[in-house]
């Protein structure tokens, strides 16, 4: 105990003397001299403040709950109180040497320095009181002190990091000025809003570092200690300039290293303003174009989005409910309020969806409606959307004939109506929509409409797109579709075109078609027998197409046995025999397996039958290729046997030899046979031998390539 | 009384314990009021996805008409005269400045200047220089922005097709396509969000790898979807024969419904994803076939593409198909037309490759504008590198070759935020070096996920201990040619 009282009788004196101190140098603060030893004492006045405010909290505890600490809780709030006030006096001695150190405005501090003066004189008064056991007084002087340690922490800080710092993320949002491009003043609205960012909070009133403010255009003009920050006389050494392209390491480089930095572009703003004279109040619009400035500022606006809405943002829940697979509501840009609708799926789509975006309906900018059917009626529906700004119904089908519904929307600026066949009507229509800005009509038929309509309104961009200017071209070829072109029964036939109109044209009996002896596909064509498709497209406006060709064949009749006498080359084996059987018809590619090749020896098959057939021919299928050294066969010949009588040769054929190079065709060699009793045949189609000499293999031995045998 | 005792000790016990709990939980719940995301385990990259895009993109979408194989710049947008004039001059050693030469010409002993075989005139109110073999876009020269300025740091195709795609000469890193995919999603929820489409024209031809259109280490959903010129323009997609859409329907419905039992029992959310693709595989099923069928454009719309559109795999008909998967949400479509590497025979080589791309890339322009959708869609046209102003090989007036040259090429750009009827860039009259403006591959690529509304500094993954960019550590936007 007698140590403790011996502290607190020491805390009480210097307490006193901090007070008389104080006082002192409240009264010739302007007189102030200081040593430099305290101006480091000075300096940490932002370290030492933080002990009083702690301490000064936890003695007001003890000080209203008296029992918190039981029997030495008076010893403890003693020892508190007496420590904190001491703090507190040495904190406000060491505010009132900085401030005679650093070039603050006096009204500006003043604030801080009065209510810290308060909180120490306030504090000591209520110590007395408490130890004079006056506790009612104590009680309202502690309630104020406590109140004037915010204020006094509160005025701090609005002098370190900048006025309002505390309510300044409540205030920045709503505080950006909102302006145009068009509007937009290069001082105020592109070089100011970066110094307010990056400059001054250093370099204002209150805050004066290097003798220089820089909130008003008067004081950059005057300028610091080193000279006019901006020197009209001599822009280039103007000192703002020289000072931000120091090197970032160098000490006079700003903003200083540590603090936030002007970003790549906003230096180059700040250079380019200043060299390009640093016009005050010039607006954007009147800089040249071509002024690297003003491309900058551009950019810098562009990617501020400077378009605002008046409305609010939609409730994001409803947003998210409303979107789904096949329609996708989203905010035009980031932030935006403004939605974008998208509708996709013309299957899925129905124009009673439309009604559900009602939720949204302030909301709703932009809407897109193409390649949805939709029918002039739902234009009403589109008309609840006070605020659309773009429309696209291209493709949609619609006529147009009540557009006018559409005609009060004041903010639409974009419609797109191309694709559409729109009436004479829709086009009366659309003279009243002077608010376009953007109008697309393209259909490719109303030129003339789109003529008149471009002089109507002279304001709206208008495109009308591409014209056919009537060149006349060629359609493609149609396909034809098929399972199997060898078939033993029946086979159908698809033929297809990729352009809608077109009619397509074909005949059965190896004719070209054309306009005499057609017949026009409607459906899936039935054939029975060996047949040649040919088939050619048309429509208005084109040239008819090329040919296209099919060639089927019918085998009804499989032999039950049959034998090769020599096996084909191990090249082009395919799948042996069964090769020739599998109603596959190979194509023009030989090297695919479905092709039998035979060279030095001939091609010799021998088929049975279990019972006796009625045959009426037998037909070859192959290949020539001269290129590759597959020619037609030298001799094809053909025995049957039947159940009276034994082989015998019924036929030879000699065919006919190219004399140069074709392109690769596939050949038929057809016997005619007709006996009711085949109970065998054997062929041999023999390969040429040597290749005659205007060929370049012309002397080695040609090539038979079978790929199916039909018998009927 | 020992009950009683107990009780109170259990009593005391439970009171502390719920309260010291409840302020434990209490003081979580404030602390989670300021970091919203910290029960959501959402990872950095989420997050940063989350603010995407980062500001108003002036493009939604870019179709990349990739002329693969280096058209010459010399014979299409860069006119030089001089080369005429000087044809079979050896090219001064001042202006190579020690340019490494490829394989193909480092034995060549002589670097002879060959000027174009074929006309230049001036087009449009930019009046820029355009060949006799771009009559096409010579029309929609006042909708383009030619950039005459590119150069790149790879020499061989691979590399350099993969330095422009990838933004990296080797290839593991992901895509420009799947890169967007990944940063702004998909428009259309029932497409993939980045398509590719392969043709080939009659020229030298040079090889494109699926590595093109990876995702790299990007989700796989961000992949390139190649839509192949056949019958099923997405492979895989169709229902097997003998299985009608009921059926496909309640098949997933039933594996869903034993994903969903798996998630419950392991939580793993790669689950639900997996249940999510079957259910936009099922929408593609329909979305796919309307999209791709051309039965319902318009006449004209297939004479303006050029009849060649009507023939599946065709540039022309990618073209007009890139249209259609574009206006339906597609955000990237890659095209890819081989042929255009003319180490020798150019002029023959390149009157062909010319005809089929002019038509249907100026087409493509006239089409999107009639529709409205230029401003909001990028239409790119451009190879991986130039062409050398000298000849490779044997030099005639009529037949002669240009080995490849990173240092200066020529590209268009339209729509989606470009300037329109704009010449940028300036190379110098041997068409060698770049005196004005140059365009790296990186600032393309900046450029690029600029209109899109991405900063692409912050466009970025981690992945093996870093974070990746399309641009490297590199790229400025061309602003100059921002609208």
């Amino acid at each position: 105990m007698p140590q403790n009282q011996k502290i607190f009788a020491i805390l009480e004196n210097s307490l006193i003397a901090l007070n008389g101190l104080i006082l002192i140098l409240v009264i010739g603060q302007d007189h102030i001299q200081l040593p430099s030893f305290l101006e480091v004492v000075g300096r940490m006045h932002p370290l030492l403040l933080h002990f009083p405010i702690v301490m000064l909290f936890l003695a007001a505890l003890l000080f209203w709950f008296p029992d918190a600490l039981g029997a030495n809780s008076k010893v403890a709030m003693k020892w508190l109180l007496l420590s904190a006030l001491f703090f507190t006096g040495i904190t406000v001695l060491a505010g009132l040497f900085l401030s005679a150190e650093v070039g603050y405005v006096k009204e500006d501090f003043e604030n801080h320095q009065w209510t810290g003066l308060l909180v120490f004189w306030l504090g000591t008064l209520w110590y007395w009181f408490w130890v004079k056991e006056k506790l009612s007084i104590a009680k309202g002087l502690s309630l104020m002190v406590l109140v004037l340690v915010l204020a006094t922490g509160h005025f701090g800080a609005s002098l370190t990091h900048g006025e309002d710092f505390l309510f300044a993320p409540l205030k920045s949002v709503i505080d950006m000025p909102q302006v145009s491009f068009e509007e937009a003043l290069a001082f105020e609205h592109v070089i100011k809003p970066i110094l307010d960012q990056k400059c001054i909070s250093c370099h204002k009133a209150g805050k004066i570092k290097g003798e220089l403010r820089m909130d008003e255009v008067q004081y950059i003009l005057k300028g610091g200690e080193m000279g006019p920050a901006i020197d009209m006389e001599d822009l280039e050494n103007s000192q703002i300039l020289i000072h931000i392209l120091y090197d970032l390491e160098d000490e006079y480089h700003m903003p200083p290293k540590g603090k936030p930095q002007l970003s790549e572009t906003e230096l180059a703003l700040i250079q380019n303003w200043i060299l390009d004279s640093a016009y005050f109040e010039k607006k954007l619009t009147s800089y040249s174009p071509e002024s690297e400035f003003i491309a900058l500022a551009k950019e810098k606006f562009a990617s501020q989005e400077s378009k605002t809405y008046s409305f609010k943002a939609a409730n994001a829940k409803t947003i998210a409910e409303l979107n789904n697979d096949y329609r996708k509501v989203v905010a035009t840009y980031p932030n935006s309020p403004g939605l974008r609708v998208t509708f996709f799926g013309k299957n899925q789509f129905d124009p009673n969806t439309i009604d559900e975006l009602k939720k949204v309906k302030d909301q709703v900018v932009e809407l897109n409606f193409q390649n949805m059917p939709m029918k002039d009626g739902h234009l009403q529906k589109i008309a609840n959307f006070p605020n659309l700004e773009v429309l696209n119904l291209n493709f949609t089908g619609m006529e147009g004939n009540n557009l006018g519904e559409l005609k009060n929307l004041k903010n639409l600026t974009h419609l797109s109506l191309s694709g559409n066949p729109l009436s004479e009507s829709a086009f009366e229509s659309l003279k009243d929509f002077s608010q376009l800005k953007n109008l697309y009509v393209w259909t490719n038929k109303n030129a003339d409409a789109i003529a008149a309509l471009k002089s109507q309104l002279p304001e709206t961009n208008i495109e009308g797109g591409f014209q056919d200017n009537g060149t006349l071209y060629q359609l493609n070829a149609p396909q034809i579709e098929f399972e199997k072109s060898i078939f033993t029964d029946k086979a159908e036939v698809t033929l297809k075109h990729p352009i809608g109109t077109v009619k397509i044209f074909y005949t059965l009996d190896n004719t070209i078609p054309d306009s005499s002896n057609n017949q026009v596909y409607s459906g899936p064509i039935s054939l029975d027998k060996n047949t040649t498709l040919r088939a050619r497209a048309f429509a208005d406006g084109w040239l008819g197409s090329t040919e296209k060709q099919a060639v089927f064949f019918r085998s009804k009749i499989q032999p039950d046995s049959y034998k090769l006498t020599f096996p084909p080359s191990e090249s082009y084996k395919g799948k042996g025999a069964l090769t020739l059987f599998d109603l596959e018809k190979g194509d023009e590619d030989f090297g695919k397996g479905k092709w039998l090749g035979f060279q030095d020896t001939p091609f010799e098959i021998q088929m049975n039958f279990k019972s006796p057939q009625s045959i009426q021919n037998i037909a070859f299928s192959t290949l020539a290729a001269e290129g590759s050294h597959i020619f037609p066969p030298s001799k094809v010949e053909v025995w049957i046997k039947t159940q009276n009588t034994d082989w015998k040769l019924i036929d030879t054929q000699k065919p006919e030899q190219p004399t140069s190079n074709r392109d690769r065709m596939l050949q038929m060699y057809e016997t005619n046979i007709n006996q009711s009793d085949v109970t065998a045949i054997k062929a041999k189609l023999t390969p040429i031998n040597p290749l005659p000499k205007w060929h370049p293999g012309a002397g080695g031995k040609g090539w038979v390539f079978i790929d199916e045998i039909l018998i009927n | 009384m020992e009950k009683e005792q107990s009780e109170y000790g259990l009593n005391e016990n439970r009171r502390k314990f719920l309260s010291k709990v409840s302020l434990g939980i209490g003081s979580v719940a404030l602390g989670s009021l300021l970091i919203p995301d910290l029960f959501k385990g959402k990872s950095g990259e989420d997050a940063l996805m989350d603010a995407l895009p980062h500001f108003a993109p002036k493009a939604k979408r870019v179709i990349y008409l990739f002329q693969n194989g280096a058209p010459s710049q010399l014979e299409s947008f860069d006119y030089k005269p001089l080369l005429n004039q000087q044809i079979g001059q050896e090219l001064p050693d001042s202006i190579r400045a020690g340019q490494r030469l490829t394989g193909m010409t480092s034995g060549q002993s002589s670097f002879p200047l060959v000027g174009s075989f074929f006309k230049f005139n001036q087009y449009g109110e930019s009046r820029a220089w355009i060949s006799e073999m771009f009559p096409h876009t010579a029309k929609v020269v006042d909708d383009i922005c030619i950039i005459k300025s590119m150069h790149t740091e790879a020499i061989n195709h691979d590399p350099a097709l993969t330095f422009f795609q990838t933004g990296a000469q080797v290839g593991n890193r992901p895509s420009m396509g799947a890169w967007l995919s990944y940063g702004l999603g998909s428009e259309n929820s029932n497409l993939p969000s980045f398509c590719v489409l392969l043709s080939r024209g009659k020229g030298n031809g040079q090889g494109v790898y699926s590595k093109l259109w990876t995702n790299g280490f990007l989700d796989s959903v961000h992949q390139g979807v190649q839509f192949s010129a056949s019958e099923d323009p997405v492979l895989y997609l169709k229902d097997p024969k003998g299985m009608n859409r009921e059926d496909r329907r309640r098949m997933l419905d039933k594996l869903a419904e034993m994903n969903n039992l798996n998630f419950e029992t392991f939580g793993d959310p790669e689950i639900q994803a997996k249940v999510q693709q079957y259910e936009m595989a099922f929408r593609m099923q329909t979305a796919v076939p309307e999209v791709t069928d051309i039965k319902s454009e318009p006449d004209s719309i297939i004479k303006m593409y050029g009849p060649d559109c009507l023939i599946p795999g065709t540039y022309a008909a990618n073209c007009l198909l890139a249209r259609k998967l574009s206006e339906n949400g597609v955000r990237f479509v890659q095209l890819y037309h081989q042929g255009w590497d003319a180490h020798d025979n150019l002029p023959n080589q390149f009157i062909g490759q010319a005809k089929d791309v002019d038509q249907a890339s100026a087409a493509l322009i006239t089409d999107l504008k009639q529709r409205g959708l230029l401003d909001e869609t990028l239409v790119i046209w451009g190879g991986e590198f130039g062409r050398t102003n000298y000849c490779q090989g044997k030099i005639q007036v009529d037949n002669y070759g240009r080995d490849h040259h990173p240092r200066a090429f020529s590209i268009w750009m339209a729509g989606g935020g470009v300037k329109s009827g704009m010449v940028y860039g300036e190379t110098d009259e041997f068409g060698y070096n770049i005196v004005e403006n140059p365009v790296h591959v990186h600032d393309f690529q900046a450029t690029i996920l600029h209109l899109m509304g991405i900063d692409h500094e912050r466009l970025t993954y981690k992945h093996l201990g870093r974070r990746y960019r399309l641009t490297d550590v590199h790229g400025k936007v061309v602003k100059d040619i921002l609208v």
